[in-house]
């Protein structure tokens, strides 16, 4: 395996008139070629911030600090515009969440994307349009052809997101940023991209980064994934492993928080408070005012990202990491929550957290 | 969930179509644009209970929510609170009741004044009706904001300095106010944190509780809806395809809309097999929707015609080229540009940079489907409706032969009226009423028919239902 994205120790700040945000501190992670990474987590998390600092879009009062961002082993953050274009344009395709505002309204949808081939693979316009018109067909816009000199307007929610993974995919890159892809999108058409996602990866052989809030998204289509949490990763698993096994927390709450279909109670778990504030983010674990298993170590000491079975520092190298103090100093409870898997229905109900006292007047 | 004989609301065929009329074009030619956004919702609230109204976007279901309180003026139907029928008062007599029935709106921050403090945003519901005023004002104000969860100091700062999950509990506080009985609740918790939402429809199932409340709770999210509520209607084009108690919604006999929908949720467990049945297209324009059964054109169980000997994914698929070539101008988009395997363009290198090939010279990709051979052409159109070569049944695939013929001739009126009379479903042709399948729960759908013969998966000769569009 090589890894086509190395992403090492990356933070990431905004200059606001309120103060300074730390929207990415000190985060690490990997993917390889060919896998579909999700990067998981609420509002505040950083998980946006780190997708578009990959692609070197982070614009003032944001600054990336320091750390590296390698794509197939070179350093994005010390290239220069030009050269970060022309990686950009070969070698990175992006998916957003407004497919519609991605695309320029006053070009047609076909017209746009044999220009990006035109361009970047040097084909003549003849065979690039002739590559739109089949790119598009591939993505499932029917009548393709025709459709190809429509306006952005002219289509649907659910078509201009086809039509950008079409235009990520015309370059041949080896990876594709995917931020919130399916998020503006009915059920029924987010079931239907997300296939057709996995689906063209898969054909393509190309890896994807996959920003989402959902971990319903994630499950169904990542390889690995990273939750994040205020900023940090907190911890970083193949999905089983993530969804059966959840070494952090916040991880297990946040999937015991969703509702499912067939769960019977009438209360649904909670995390109480919310995202804290990212100006002046709280001491120690950065969880800590939220985690029901918090001990005094927690308000002190923030945990590094470990090999949650050794406890010893997590590299770009490992699979399965997370920070909580259980995994290096040992918390005097420990972590007191277990997963159940009810029945071979892969209906799993997630009984993580004893439920607290709801904090809304602390949130 | 109580059974008092009236029920708290009662919604009785309501419609609210607007005029989209757009622009100068439209009104030159005197073209109307009737948008039937709410065509014909029946439904009872009863005390006490949550009826979750849910659908994908443009079913109409924000339209209902807010037509029922009469902050969208219906167009015909009656609301009844308490047996007075709302869409009859004055504005004076409905801000009145205004005191009865409240509104929840998705986005908390854009519902709530930016101007005021929580404190007024909470306490101008009580000076709108009098409800209190000086200390005793003050006072229930830091009760109510306490009720939701908030802080009462927070009184004097403004919603933006409060996070998403606190301003919707402000929204909720607002509408607790005026102690109503009935709260609308329209998409509360989508625009929040999946950590937040939780703590949201705790916070609203607490007050239910606790004041007896009704909600009519509007949402996309089946996971959310199935959570909250007693009863749950499934909302398709402007009309209710599904309703029934929860528990009976969300296990079959489902609509078939229904069913697409609860395979699209996407399961938060990597093992789960989410290969269930996927609905094509989106939901057609409530300007103009289908005839018939309005789910017909994406309908993946659609009733195949009684004298088709077809295997019934045969048949939708011929019907589908049918339906296709009824609507479309012209052939070549009945043929998408098929069967060019991308990864071979991609790898052949002199496709890259000769410049020469254009799709148009060559059949093999057939975009060009009058250049290429009728059997080519025939073949094209076979794969993108996904038939099989030959039918399985003689006279089906003479019709289909001639059909395409037409097609290769350009005659695309022609072929459209050679598959109609074999390829109408009965879907098109009558318009479903809701069939009883269970105790207080109903479907809209033509297979819950007496004459739908469940075997044959089709209507027996004569039993079809005497209605029509
Ligand atoms: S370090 Fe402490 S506060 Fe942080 S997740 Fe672990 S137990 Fe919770
Ligand atoms: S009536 Fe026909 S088209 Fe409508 S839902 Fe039932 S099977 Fe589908």
């Amino acid at each position: 395996m090589t890894a086509v994205l190395e992403v090492e120790d990356l933070t990431v700040r905004f200059y606001a008139e309120e103060g300074v945000v730390t929207a990415v501190d000190g985060l690490s992670y990997r993917i390889e070629a060919g896998e579909t990474f999700g990067v998981v987590g609420e509002s505040g998390a950083g998980k946006s911030v780190a997708a578009l600092s990959v692609l070197g879009l982070i614009d003032s009062p944001g600054r990336i600090e320091g750390g590296e961002v390698r794509f197939e082993g070179e350093d994005l953050l010390s290239m220069d515009e030009s050269a970060l274009r022309s990686v950009r344009g070969d070698g990175i395709g992006t998916v957003f969440q407004d497919a519609r505002a991605a695309l320029n309204p006053v070009y047609t949808v076909g017209e746009q994307i044999a220009e990006t081939i035109e361009h970047h693979l040097e084909y003549a316009p003849s065979t690039a349009r002739d590559r739109a018109i089949r790119l598009l067909d591939r993505v499932g816009i029917a009548d393709a052809e025709t459709r190809y000199s429509d306006y952005p307007h002219e289509f649907s929610g659910g078509m201009c997101q086809r039509a950008a993974i079409a235009m990520a995919l015309s370059c041949d890159p080896e990876l594709i940023v995917a931020d919130e892809p399916t998020t503006a999108l009915d059920v029924t058409v987010e079931a239907r991209i997300l296939d057709l996602l996995a689906e063209l990866a898969d054909e393509f052989d190309v890896a994807v980064q996959l920003v989402t809030h959902d971990l319903g998204v994630i499950a169904g289509t990542c390889d690995r994934a990273m939750v994040m949490y205020a900023g940090e990763a907190v911890e970083t698993a193949p999905v089983e492993e993530l969804y059966y096994d959840p070494k952090h927390p916040y991880t297990a709450g946040l999937m015991s928080a969703i509702p499912r279909v067939g769960d019977d109670d009438d209360r649904l778990p909670t995390i109480p408070g919310t995202m804290p504030d990212p100006i002046d983010p709280p001491p120690g674990c950065r969880f800590h005012p939220r985690c029901p298993f918090a001990e005094e170590a927690c308000t002190r000491t923030d945990p590094a990202l470990v090999d949650p079975e050794t406890g010893e520092a997590a590299t770009l190298d490992d699979d399965r990491a997370a920070a909580c103090l259980e995994y290096t100093e040992g918390l005097s409870g420990g972590l007191d929550y277990s997963v159940e898997v009810a029945g071979g229905t892969g209906e799993h109900v997630e009984k993580a957290i004893d439920e607290r006292e709801e904090g809304g007047s602390d949130e | 969930m109580s059974d008092s004989a009236e029920p708290v609301l009662r919604v009785e065929g309501l419609k609210t179509h607007y005029d989209s009329t757009d622009g100068f074009l439209d009104r030159l030619f005197g073209r109307s644009r009737r948008v039937r956004a709410v065509d014909g919702v029946d439904f009872e609230l009863r005390e006490g209970e949550t009826l979750g109204v849910v659908g994908e976007s443009g079913c109409g279901k924000t339209t209902l929510a807010r037509s029922v309180l009469r902050l969208i003026e219906p167009t015909a139907g009656s609301v009844y609170h308490r047996g007075e029928d709302l869409t009859a008062l004055s504005s004076a007599e409905l801000r009145d009741r205004r005191t009865d029935l409240q509104y929840v709106f998705q986005d908390p921050l854009s519902s709530l004044n930016p101007r005021l403090t929580a404190g007024d945003v909470v306490g101008e519901p009580l000076d709108v009706h009098g409800l209190a005023t000086g200390s005793e004002r003050d006072e229930r104000v830091r009760e109510l904001l306490e009720t939701v969860g908030l802080n009462a100091n927070y009184a004097d700062r403004y919603p933006h300095e409060f996070s998403g999950g606190q301003q919707q509990r402000l929204g909720i506080a607002r509408a607790l106010a005026v102690e109503p009985e009935v709260i609308v609740c329209d998409e509360p918790v989508s625009a929040l944190d999946a950590s937040v939402q939780s703590q949201v429809l705790n916070l609203l199932s607490d007050l239910q509780e606790e004041f007896g409340l009704s909600y009519v709770f509007i949402a996309h999210d089946l996971r959310v809806v199935e959570h909250v509520s007693d009863r749950v209607a499934v909302m398709y084009l402007g009309e209710f395809v599904e309703r029934g108690p929860t528990d009976a919604v969300f296990e079959p006999p489902h609509h078939p809309y229904t069913e697409a929908l609860l395979s699209a949720i996407p399961e938060p467990d990597p093992l789960w097999d989410g290969d269930g049945i996927r609905l094509t297209g989106t939901v057609p324009s409530p300007i103009d929707p289908p005839d018939g059964c309005r789910f017909h054109t994406r309908c993946p169980r659609l009733v195949p015609d009684a004298n088709s000997d077809l295997p019934a994914d045969v048949w939708r698929s011929v019907a589908a080229l049918a339906r296709r070539a009824a609507s479309a101008d012209d052939v070549t988009s009945l043929t998408a540009t098929r069967g060019a395997d991308d990864r071979t363009a991609r790898l052949g290198e002199s496709t890259r940079r000769s410049g020469g090939s254009s799709p148009r010279s060559d059949p093999a990709t057939g975009s060009g489907p009058t250049e290429a051979s009728r059997e080519t052409f025939g073949g094209l159109v076979r794969e993108e409706f996904d038939l099989p070569e030959t039918l399985p049944d003689a006279d089906a695939e003479e019709t289909l032969g001639e059909a395409i013929d037409a097609l290769y001739d350009d005659r695309i009126g022609t072929a459209a009226t050679l598959l109609e009379p074999a390829f109408t479903s009965p879907c098109e042709r009558h318009h479903p009423p809701e069939y009883e399948v269970g105790v207080d729960h109903g479907i809209a759908c033509l297979r819950y028919d007496d004459g739908f013969d469940e075997e044959a998966g089709t209507f027996e000769e004569g039993a079809e239902p005497a209605g029509s569009v």
